[in-house]
């Protein structure tokens, strides 16, 4: 995925404001980047941008140089559907789903067949040590619980690129490292690319790749996430 | 799990939601299934009454007094008999038999008497008070040349086999007074004829007459191609739609008249009740609609998150349309289903009381119950659908 000087200006009543400006990145297939910053300085913004969630109001943002920022509503979600999983601070879990419904919701959305929802879902939440609590409903799990059904949920359809935005937010130091440990194994093992951002100097220590955001711009990044410098022309 | 298996695991989740938009359906339904289950055996009721009476429209000349029903004609002016074919040649809806007959007061074995020259086999099927083993020889059909030639042929009724020109059917009071029995003579006007039944007692004017073949009483009477009145067997409902005004078209110099007005208030009754359901299907139609509409709103406010993470899952606006669109239609078919049972057992149990019929489950009523209730449910729940399908996928997932 490539962000060629993308911008995102929002209207305000005291005038417009620049939450990302002039953003240059290219994520490689299979990393583990991770994005930090303080408060308001664009790192949600920029998930929204790489989710295809919003447009960029400037720039260039291609998915395997496909360009995001024009294509219609029914793509973009279509975008959504098969080639890409989130991990929301919030869990974002169905509230009358059981754990094992939630992810195959995500599965039937991607149209897997029938017959394999429930298995690969149940594989799924096996895999985050949650077979005994498939059948719970969200309210009847702890919230570290109801993380690793997202993270089961995001990595089910087997997505290209996973979002998580501030997965550890709401959790504990142990119940953090859990769900840090288990992303990493799944970015590992499954070579599904992740972009996560976080405030803890610890989670964004577990990126194989950084961005570090300020007010909106990017200050630092790990040079694999560089844009290649154009060709010289004669 | 899938879209459909969304909505149910939702409904289910949120019941009483589910139960307060359906009531408004399911008790406009209701009202609407007794109302016209009550309406339709009333008006069966009606039909049967009518149907019973025999004929029920009477063709006579202009000027024809029509103070009793049931002897308008004795003595009448006549009309050509070619009238018959005109109306069966018109092709109206709802003619289902033509009784051609000329009566006249005529001296019979000294006694005065009402005699009626008649086709025999439409006179029959005219007359289900005439169907009795005695006279009957078996389903209508022609027993002469121009017998039987203006009877619907839907009608089924046994009637008379072989009342021929040189027969006759005497009435009870009649036989009485002439003191004859079936195989006897009687004279008319020279022409000998004889008695092929007397008709057992029938409460009516006919129990004091003669029938005979109409050819015989045309020529017995010096009045070939005439008849004094044209009785017609007129369907319930086609006379309440207007069959007398288009006999009149038909034959505007003659007098129409019918015994509709026996049976009047029943068929007003009915009409004012189909005008109530019909208005009630109004405010069903508007109330139904706005409940749920107005459920299917606040379902909407109440699932902005669920939607926003829905479409963070690549659901598209279609979906969310289908999503609440297909609840819609859901509770429908519920509340339509439940409002055809309700309204069915509300309709047998207060309409016996209050008509006195059996009121019957109407089975095309569930057909139409579900109709309404389905549409409705659409209708009301396409705004908050719409509006539903504009929220952004980011939207109160209440990221940072």
């Amino acid at each position: 995925m490539t962000l060629e000087r993308v911008g995102k200006r929002y209207a305000h009543a005291d005038g417009p404001v620049d939450a990302l400006a002039d953003v240059d990145l290219a994520l490689p297939e299979g990393a583990f980047v991770t994005v930090t910053g303080p408060s308001g300085s664009g790192k949600s913004t920029l998930l929204m941008l790489l989710g295809g969630l919003s447009r960029p109001t400037s720039g260039r943002i291609a998915f395997r140089d496909r360009p995001l920022g024009t294509l219609p509503d029914a793509e973009l979600a279509l975008h959504r559907r098969l080639r890409l999983g989130f991990v929301m601070q919030s869990f974002c879990l169905i509230p009358y789903l059981t754990a094992v419904e939630n992810v195959e919701l995500a599965l039937a959305l991607a149209a897997v067949d029938r017959k394999l929802r429930r298995e690969k879902a149940l594989a799924l939440l096996g895999q985050v040590d949650l077979s005994a609590r498939a059948n719970h409903l969200p309210r009847e799990l702890s919230m570290g619980q109801q993380q690793r059904v997202a993270l089961a949920r995001a990595f089910a359809k087997e997505p290209l690129l996973v979002l998580a935005d501030e997965p550890t937010g709401n959790l504990d130091p142990r119940l953090s490292r859990d769900i840090l440990d288990l992303l990493e194994q799944m970015n590992r093992e499954r070579q599904t690319a992740v972009v996560m951002v976080t405030h803890s100097p610890e989670a964004a220590e577990r990126g194989t790749m950084r961005v570090a955001l300020e007010a909106g711009r990017v200050v630092d990044a790990s040079p694999g996430l560089r844009l290649p410098a154009p060709a010289a022309t004669a | 799990m899938n879209l459909f298996g969304l909505v149910r695991r939702e409904l289910s989740h949120r019941k009483g939601q589910a139960v307060s938009g359906l009531l408004a359906i399911v008790l406009g339904v209701a009202v609407i299934v007794a109302l016209r289950s009550v309406t339709r055996v009333s008006e069966i009721a009606v039909a049967t009454k009518l149907d019973n009476l025999g004929a029920n429209i009477l063709v006579l000349p202009i000027g024809t007094s029509v103070d009793d029903y049931r002897s308008a004609d004795i003595d009448a002016a006549t009309l050509p008999e070619e009238y018959v074919e005109r109306i069966v040649a018109s092709t109206l809806p709802g003619v289902d038999n033509l009784s051609p007959k000329l009566t006249r007061r005529m001296e019979v074995g000294g006694q005065k008497l009402v005699v009626t020259g008649i086709l025999p086999t439409n006179e029959i099927a005219s007359k289900p008070v005439w169907q009795l083993d005695a006279l009957s020889g078996g389903a209508a059909h022609a027993c002469s040349k121009d017998a039987g030639a203006y009877v619907n042929p839907r009608l089924k009724r046994k009637a008379v086999g072989s009342l021929d020109e040189q027969e006759c059917l005497v009435g009870a009071a009649a036989a009485a007074r002439l003191k004859v029995v079936k195989g006897a003579t009687v004279d008319l006007g020279g022409t000998p004829l004889k008695v092929e039944a007397v008709i057992p007692e029938t409460g009516t004017v006919d129990d004091d007459r003669i029938f005979v073949h109409l050819r015989t009483m045309q020529r017995v009477t010096a009045t070939p191609g005439k008849v004094s009145s044209i009785e017609i067997m007129g369907c319930c409902n086609a006379i309440t739609d207007g069959l007398l005004g288009k006999l009149r078209n038909v034959l505007p110099d003659t007098k129409i008249t019918t015994v509709q007005q026996i049976v009047a208030t029943q068929i007003e009754t009915n009409a004012l009740v189909k005008k109530v359901s019909f208005a009630f299907l109004w405010v069903v139609l508007v109330v139904g609609g706005l409940s749920i509409g107005n459920s299917i709103w606040a379902n909407v406010n109440q699932r902005r998150r669920e939607i926003g993470i829905l479409r963070l899952l690549g659901t598209p606006r279609g979906g969310i349309y289908g999503l609440l669109l297909g609840k819609a239609a859901f509770l429908g078919v519920v509340g339509g289903f439940l409002g055809w049972v309700i309204g069915t057992i509300a309709g047998s149990t207060l309409g016996a009381d209050i008509t006195g019929l059996e009121v019957r489950p109407v089975g095309a009523l569930l057909g139409t119950s579900l109709l309404v209730a389905v549409g409705t449910s659409l209708l009301g729940a396409f705004l908050p659908a719409h509006l539903a399908s504009r929220i952004e996928p980011q939207a109160d997932l209440g990221e940072t």
